[in-house]
């Protein structure tokens, strides 16, 4: 029997693992195989006297996927991250030469003086070499018209077409005009009008990408909580052999210690422990695991140990479901549209019929047919929206740069556009508008017993211990300066309390049932007995703290007209008490992160654009379905790969202003498009030939156009001066 | 024409995977990812369902 571990690539859902598993398993000789989707791998068990590596990677390809054995593969990661920044220059510098020396030819043309280099610059030859350097720029950026033309075919142009027709119809036409025998010919070419919108959209786009998110480096890092090793029972020998979890069968026992990772779910059989379950479930506490108790992969033991019988291995285990969610949740993950490109939906069959109408008109009234081509080609060329292309990406550039000043990062431009059109804001509670670590509320003492001397006690013994209300506890006995005694007999007992001896008396701190405590938990939060020689002097209720400025931030959002909702897996009391306190009038409790996601997709429905904001892994599901996803620093690296923007200071602060920052950015892309709306409708009238007199040269449009273009970069630029408080 | 039902049809990618397939293997095809179908000529149905097995999906014969 073989082993081996293939890389696949092509594959893009849960479908396409899911064949190649099938195919693969179709084989003759394969005895086992498992393919993971989110870190692209195969897992193939395989006898081989029938079956070899050749044969397993001809069955992969003939399903449409390409399969590398993994260790070779990893020379290959040469990633397909796009064009590099030195070719985009070059590019840009010979946007720029062209459009000088255009610009220079024609005024040269003009000026009588400048004979000589007018002959120079109008040489055919120069031409010629323009037309080259156009079309390597054109070529290397083959992406837009590519994606521009298919857009159109579709019926549905978007900016890229519009930029792909109308550099493509003026380089046409100029290298129609340039091959004429006529010598003043190229007076009418005009290569940089298109090369240089092309130019500055690679540009914008470069710089767009650089901040783009990796999807599969989010999911990678979830299934990576899951670990690659267990320790198997031998139930006759009590023996425990470290074995990779892939070898796990239903039903084995394994051991695992605190400390350790649980590497698959089972439940305990024997042992007791505290889990900390804080990435499926957001609960910070840990939790108390005895027999017939679930544990589950990704989970952490703090304390004790367990054997456990395996229920769930791999693709099975709940953590893995909620990774299966998220990626199935971004597939289905519209496209935002942008409004750059709503406004070529119309612009471009707009402009195609202003040209034929105009071309038609002229051809009917004046018989010429090459006067009327050269004007329904000069309409087109002209529509090249240089300032229009530019109008998103340098507003998008200027306002990222802002937020990451400000401590935000946004992960792409439609974020930062989509970021305006949020009017519904949903909140995680627990460590999103809550610190995520318990803290004494407040202390009850008994028997006339000193608030000083219950904390000494209780700090001493909890000094022990690791456990977050133990560090809540001692916490306090810093603040209160109650110092540290010395303990001797010290006992912990995992998930219920803490025994020891302090000042020579009995000390007890833990639940209810461990101090035997003749009372109720009516306190809203934990609360933890202690119990001195024999007598229940005191309790502490701890809370988990809510962020001082959340109550800020509500207000703003409030005030801003948003719509806010609390979610969190917490039990209805401790939920509502948050609520009440933060004045949120909407919020669910006791839910699971699947439910999370499907409570958002109710509010969508309702039609509004939902931003949730969340700090857990068990927030993954519903950070993808929402419109936005917002990572609150601090949180884990999951939630941060899988949202939109991160807040990288702590607390919630910047998300009022992350919001104000994506209105204000999307009003620059407003003015800046309005803009070059009008400036291109006026000289596409101008070019029509419509108000007599006036003959449109086409170096004044590459003039005026580059005046647009500057404009719209400085309109942007003034987005600095924008004060987001 | 007859249409082959494929239910594991999932996404734009599995529709491009059949559509490369069944050009690969010169079969003329109709791909519909929303009502998950595949539609051929009689002549090609037997080719067509076996490549959509060797791609990994389920088909079944509709009409």
């Amino acid at each position: 029997m073989k082993e081996e571990i293939y890389e696949i690539s092509g594959m893009h859902c849960a479908a396409c693992a899911a064949s190649v598993e099938k195919v693969v398993s179709k084989l003759e000789g394969t005895e086992l195989v498992q393919v993971n989707l989110m870190t692209a791998k195969m897992f193939i068990r395989y006898d081989e006297k029938l079956l070899d590596g050749e044969k397993i990677k001809a069955k992969v390809k003939k399903a449409g996927f390409e399969a590398r054995l993994y260790n070779d593969s990893k020379k290959r990661q040469k990633s397909e991250r796009g064009p590099r920044l030195s070719v985009i220059i070059v590019c840009a510098v010979i946007a720029v030469v062209i459009t000088v020396l255009s610009i220079l030819s024609k005024i040269a043309a003009a000026n009588p003086d400048l004979s000589r280099m007018d002959s120079l610059l109008s040489d055919r030859k120069t031409c010629i070499a323009e037309a080259i350097l156009c079309l390597a720029v054109y070529i290397f950026n083959y992406r837009i018209f590519l994606d521009g033309y298919k857009s159109l075919l579709k019926l549905h142009p978007d900016m890229n077409s519009l930029i792909a027709l109308s550099a493509s119809v003026s380089y046409l036409y100029s290298l129609y005009t340039v091959l004429q025998p006529v010598s003043d010919a190229a007076m009418s070419a005009m290569f940089e009008s298109g090369v240089m919108v092309v130019a500055m959209i690679s540009v914008g786009k470069y710089i767009e990408q650089r901040c783009k998110r990796r999807t599969g480096e989010a999911l990678e890092k979830l299934t990576a909580l899951a670990p690659e090793t267990a320790f198997r029972v031998d139930p006759k020998t009590d023996s425990a052999t470290e074995i990779p979890v892939e070898k796990l069968l239903l039903d084995d026992i394994i051991f695992v210690r605190a400390g350790q990772r649980v590497p698959v779910d089972g439940v305990v059989i024997r042992g007791t422990a505290c889990a900390d379950e804080s990435m499926l479930t957001g609960e910070s506490l840990p939790v108390d695991k005895h027999i017939c108790d679930i544990i589950s992969a990704g989970t952490i033991l703090t304390d004790g140990s367990v054997y456990a019988t395996v229920k769930a291995i791999g693709r099975d285990t709940k953590l893995s479901g909620i990774v299966r969610y998220v990626e199935e949740a971004q597939t289905k993950k519209a496209p935002i549209a942008r409004i750059a490109d709503k406004i070529s939906l119309f612009f471009v069959p707009a402009v195609i019929a202003i040209a034929l109408i105009s071309g038609t008109l002229v051809f009917l009234t004046s018989e010429n047919a090459g006067l009327s081509f050269g004007i329904f080609c000069n309409i087109l060329s002209v529509a090249c929206p240089c300032a229009m292309g530019l109008a998103t990406p340098t507003a998008i550039m200027v306002g990222t740069g802002m937020a990451a000043q400000n401590g935000i990062l946004i992960r792409s431009g439609e974020a930062l556009e989509e970021l305006s059109r949020i009017d519904t804001v949903v909140f995680d509670k627990t460590g999103t508008l809550t610190l995520g670590s318990p803290k004494v509320e407040k202390l009850e003492c008994f028997y006339l017993n000193s608030p000083y001397d219950i904390l000494k006690y209780a700090a001493a013994l909890e000094a022990m211990s690791t456990h977050p209300l133990a560090v809540a506890i001692c916490e306090m006995g810093k603040q209160k300066n109650v110092g540290k005694s010395e303990v001797t007999d010290f006992e912990n007992v995992p998930g219920k309390g803490l025994r020891g001896r302090v000042d020579g008396r009995e000390v007890l701190i833990g639940n209810i049932e461990f101090t035997e405590a003749p009372m109720y938990d009516d306190e809203l939060g934990t609360n933890v007995y202690i119990k001195i020689d024999g007598k229940i002097s005191g309790r502490f209720v701890l809370t988990d703290e809510i962020r001082p400025e959340a109550s800020k931030v509500i207000e703003k959002l409030k005030a801003d007209g948003k719509r806010v909702v609390l979610l969190s897996g917490d039990a209805e009391r401790t939920v509502r008490a948050v609520a009440q306190k933060l004045n949120i009038d909407e919020y669910h409790s006791g839910i699971a992160p699947k439910d999370k996601a499907e409570i958002l997709a109710a509010i969508k429905k309702e039609g509004r654009k939902i931003l949730m904001v969340g700090d857990g892994i068990n927030d993954a599901p519903a950070l993808t379905v929402a419109d936005l996803g917002m990572a609150v620093g601090g949180g884990t690296d999951i939630a941060i790969d899988s949202a939109d923007v991160v807040m990288l200071r702590e607390g919630i602060d910047d998300c009022p202003r992350a919001l104000k920052l994506g209105r204000f950015t999307l009003r620059k892309i407003k003015q800046s498009l309005a803009w070059a709306f009008a400036y291109n409708t006026v000289t596409i009238i101008l070019a029509c030939g419509i108000v007599p007199g006036v003959v449109f040269p086409s170096w004044l449009g590459g003039i005026l156009m580059s005046m647009s273009s500057i404009l719209v970069v400085l309109n942007a630029l003034s987005l600095k001066k924008s004060n987001l408080d | 024409m007859k249409t082959i039902k494929v239910p594991d049809m999932k996404c734009i990618h599995c529709k491009e995977r059949i559509e490369k397939g069944m050009a690969a293997e010169n079969i003329k095809a109709e791909v519909n990812l929303d009502d998950k179908t595949v539609k051929v000529e009689e002549s090609a149905l037997k080719a067509a369902i076996e490549e959509l097995e060797d791609l990994g999906f389920t088909p079944e014969v509709a009409d």
